[in-house]
Parts: C-alpha cells; structure tokens; sequence
C-alpha cells in the first residue's frame, strides 16, 4: 500500500490523496467527499483510517478536497451543486487518467453523503455507495415509532415541557445553524439514485447514527421509504442511534471501521468483475448476524456474505436504508 | 500551489507552501495542534500557510506521525517521534525553500513541542494559544471524555436505549505517551535564552504567564468546550501574519 498526491481541476488546484493497494488489477476506486466544511482527513482520521483499510483489502482510495474545503481553494460564481458538478468532471477525468475506466464506491458523511447521492444519481459508472448520516425519507409508520418513544420514554415524559419550550424557542431565533446550510439532494436526486444503483446491481452500505433519530427511527425505513422494488437486495443498513454524527468515540469509530471493511470485503468481488446486468434476479434474501455492536441490526439480503466474524446474541433484520444528513461544523 | 509530500521514511506528510518571493529567505514550519483541537483548526492553518505565502513566506505545514494524514496510529507514537517529526520538518523546510532563517509557529500541544525544539536556523518562536502544562492538558482531555460520556448518557436517556459501557474515549492513548505529555512543560523563562518568543493568545489570563512578549487576539476562544465548529479566527490569523512577516 502506498500514498500519493492527486490532483483536478482544469488548473490543477483541486487537492486530494491516493491510497494504492498492493494488486490494482480490477480494483474498483472509492472516492472519498469532505464531512461538511471539514478537510479531507476529517473526522477524527475517519476519512484517513477508511482510505486505508479499503486499500488494504484491494481498493483503490481517493480523499478528496472539493472546491473550498481543505487544501482545494473554492469556485467563485457557482453554486455549491454546480461546483460539485464541475469537481466531479475534473476528478472522473483526472482519475481515468491515471488509473483507466473502473468501478466506481463513492463514500461521504452528512453533506459529503449528499454528494456521493447528488453524483450516482447522474453518473453511470458509479456502482456503490457508502453513506454516513445521508437523507432518508419518513416511511408510513415514522410519526408513529416517534411518539411511541416519547411516550414510553421516562426521561422524555419528565422533561416534556423543555422539550416544547426548547421547539418553541427555537422557532422563533434568527440563527442560523450549519446543518441549515446544507446543500441536499432533492427527491429526485434521491430517487435517481437508488434506480440507477437497482438497476445496476450497484451495492448501498448506510449508517445511521443519533443525528439521524429526527428523521430515521428505524432499521429499514431508508430502503421501505423509497418503495423502489430491488432496492431492498442491494442496500444494508445500520442503525446506531447510540452514536454521535461525528463518531467522537473511539470505540464506535472502530466499528464503523469494521463493518466497512466487512462490507467492502464482502462486495469486492462484485466490484471487481460482476457484470451489471439490469435483470439480474436477486439473490434469496439471507440474514445475517452482526459484530457485537448494540442494537444493530442489519438489513442484508441477496448479497454474498463472505465472512462475518460475529458473536451470538446480536440482532439482525433485514433493512434497507434512509437519508437525510447532518450538520457541518 | 500547495505541494504535499511525505518525509521521515514516507511516514510523515507534509504541505509546501512556496513564497510568492522565491528569492525570500523566511520560513514559517507550523506545528499543528493535536487531538480535537486538530480538527478544529486546520482551515484556520490552511489560510493561514496561504496568506504568509502569499506574503513572501514560505511555509511548511505538516501531521505529526498517527495524526491527521500521516502514517501510523496515535496507540504507536511517542512523544519522541513527534519531537522528531518537527526536527525533520524544519530540516526539509530548509531544503525545499533555501530560507535561512525560521519561524516555528505552535499551536496548542504543538506549541509545548515546539518549544522543546531546538534547531541553528530557528530565529523566532510563535505559540498561539499554548498548552503550559501537559499534564493540565491530559485533564483537560479526561473532562472532554467525561463530556463525551455524559453526551452519550444523555442520548441513551433520550432514546430510551440501555447506556452502553464503553470507554468513552475520544482517543485511545497509550500509557507511555500518557506519561510522557504528563512530564512536559513550558518554562517562559527558559524559552527566552534560545530564541526570542511570541505568544498569541485568546485567553486574556495567559498575560500572567510571564511571557516577554504577549499578544491578546482580541477575541476568546473555548478550546476545550468549543467542539461543535471548524474554527477560523481571523484576528488571530492577522496578528500571526502580522509577527511572521514583520522585519
């Protein structure tokens, strides 16, 4: 494995770092999108410790800077859409220079998740995803798995009358809150998406953490939500409510670690060689058990599992998963 | 153009930021600060590299070893490493600039190593916003834990889940490299007999610290509650400036 400097843009200004595994031959490429306004490396290393791990099992990593984050200076005149847009054109053609035409994983968290969706959505050659805190629609039962936590929460009963103080208060301020700002992708966006990856046979992997409990509330809703038959086979979900958006303990970053490279390992081969074949039938749905990781479950169907090192006693569905994202800093 | 590259065995990496002058014989090396406070400035760095360039500085930013994008993990370093890294950071600033003269810029933690550095070609020290003390700093990181714990009881509480017991760590770090930050310190009164000092700060009580030279920024900055945002402070950034290209 080795690190080099990778370079877009028409002026070449655009800034990003290539992760190279040791056999490149059919290796798919993961680009890599900022965590809000911070820099390619961000998180805690989470964009770092990712590019690595994934290059070690066989892909090739790309984290990038987009136009006005980290090293990359920004665009004037463009919006962020087409900013992102014109950034995309220049790494797909930076990357085809130096690595030819290959499979394409796109990972982001929160608006870099919104990227990643904004792009599959568009481009063809995109055939995974990999999202933290994306967007995700409310399904039928969302209001109502919402109140039933209020209502069988102690804690939430004890302190209702903050809480509505707090909404009130909050309705009324004039400030502006990063996760405001986000540029997300729109219904469209979304639903191109998720055809184009169905269509594909393309591979979804999506983390929902505490960020997404105001719009995600349950294992499934992302890929049940969209109610696009096939999604279900090609996406896994998992929810951490227990989390915290920017993963701020080790621990959790770790398994977050894990469950990447678990599914990255698991769908390389298909990156690799599969051929995408639009009718392709899916694959029984199987179950799976999971790491030893709280309460997650996982919605697994349809996809080879190659190994899964976990321990009895975990719960796991079948999902399929949300979106919506989160704030930026 | 920013020119990254990866020194000390490929392990480290760092980012050369050449001088609009290349005939200038200035070189800010700017020792990044650690750990959260890491994440929170490193736009402010980012601008801060181009502006001195752009002012006729050169400048090398760079990640200590297990930091940011360098190689390795935070569990393998020591403080010996780090202090190492700055070392060959300065030398390759040197080579890649032929600046004789250097300023060695520290931030927080990277402030308290910079201070112990040592190099023929260093002219001035400029800590902003120092960590005095490491073994004040290790507390400071055991209360941010303990706030990141409380963060995740609280969220438990809130979605009625049972509170996982894990060590709520932002980091994991070892004990040898616990001990050594708890063993390092900045004395004022010995930095002095090296090369001349400058600090500047957010903290209107850092005066007390018995630096010859003190700037106050003009604004205040909670590094250790502060966690929600990317931070940019421009009047620190311009009284920076301000030291770094003056005469």
């Amino acid at each position: 494995m080795r690190e080099h400097v990778f370079r877009y843009g028409d002026t070449k200004y655009g800034l990003g770092m290539v992760t190279i595994p040791d056999d490149m031959e059919g290796a798919p490429v993961v680009v890599l999108f900022n965590a809000g306004l911070l820099h390619r490396a961000e998180p805690y290393r989470i964009n770092v410790l990712v590019s690595r791990h994934l290059a070690q099992i066989g892909y090739i990593t790309i984290r990038i800077d987009l136009s006005g984050k980290g090293d990359t200076p920004a665009r004037s005149q463009t919006s962020n859409r087409e900013s992102v847009a014109l950034d995309w054109a220049f790494i797909k053609k930076s990357l085809e220079h130096e690595f030819g035409k290959r499979k394409l994983v796109l990972f982001g968290l929160c608006s870099g998740a919104d990227n990643a969706i904004k792009i599959a959505a568009q481009d063809e050659d995109v055939l995974g995803l990999i999202l933290l805190d994306p967007i995700s629609r409310q399904d039928e039962s969302f209001k109502l798995r919402q109140i039933r936590g209020v209502i069988t929460s102690l804690y939430k009963l004890r302190n209702i009358h903050r809480m509505l103080r707090h909404r009130l208060m909050k309705r009324h301020q004039s400030t502006v809150f990063a996760s405001n700002l986000r540029d997300e992708p729109t219904r469209d966006d979304l639903n191109d998406c998720c055809q184009n990856l169905v269509k594909r046979q393309g591979r979804i992997l999506a983390f929902f953490s505490d960020f997404a409990t105001k719009y995600y509330n349950q294992q499934g809703q992302f890929g049940r939500s969209m109610r696009l038959e096939g999604l279900e086979h090609i996406c896994e979900e998992v929810y951490w409510p227990r989390v915290e958006h920017l993963y701020s303990v080790q621990v959790h970053r770790d398994r977050l670690m894990g469950r990447i490279v678990q599914w990255g390992k698991g769908n390389l081969p298909h990156f690799k060689g599969a051929a995408v074949i639009a009718d392709e039938k899916p694959n029984k749905p199987i179950q799976v058990r999971l790491l030893a990781d709280e309460n997650t479950s996982i919605a697994f169907r349809g996809l080879a599992v190659s190994e899964s090192p976990r321990s009895a006693g975990d719960s796991c569905m079948a999902s399929k998963p949300a979106l919506e994202a989160k704030a930026t800093l | 153009m920013i020119e990254p590259f990866f020194f000390r065995d490929e392990q480290v990496v760092g980012f050369y930021h050449p001088s609009s002058d290349p005939n200038s014989s200035r070189l800010l090396v700017i020792c990044p600060p650690f750990f959260d406070d890491y994440r929170r400035s490193f736009r402010a760095l980012s601008e801060l590299a181009i502006s001195c360039a752009d002012q006729g500085v050169h400048v090398l930013r760079f990640d200590c070893f297990g930091t940011g994008e360098s190689h390795g993990l935070l569990e393998e370093v020591t403080l010996e490493d780090w202090k190492e890294d700055i070392r060959a950071a300065i030398d390759e600033g040197i080579e890649l600039s032929g600046a004789g003269q250097v300023d060695l810029l520290g931030v927080r933690f990277g402030a308290t190593l910079a201070a112990q550095s040592r190099h023929s070609k260093i002219m001035r020290y400029i800590f902003w916003d120092p960590v005095m003390s490491g073994k004040g700093y290790l507390e400071l990181l055991n209360r941010s834990n303990q706030a990141i714990e409380l963060r995740h009881k609280n969220i438990a509480k809130e979605r009625n889940l049972t509170f996982e017991k894990i060590p709520y760590e932002n980091f994991f770090l070892s004990v040898a490299l616990r001990q050594d930050i708890s063993r390092i310190f900045i004395d004022p009164n010995e930095c002095e007999s090296s090369a001349p000092y400058f600090v500047i700060s957010t903290n209107k009580a850092d005066r007390a610290l018995g630096f010859a030279h003190y700037e106050f920024a003009g604004i205040d900055y909670d590094w250790p509650d502060y966690h929600n945002g990317v931070l940019s402070q421009k009047p620190v950034l311009e009284a920076i400036v301000r030291r770094v290209t003056e005469p």
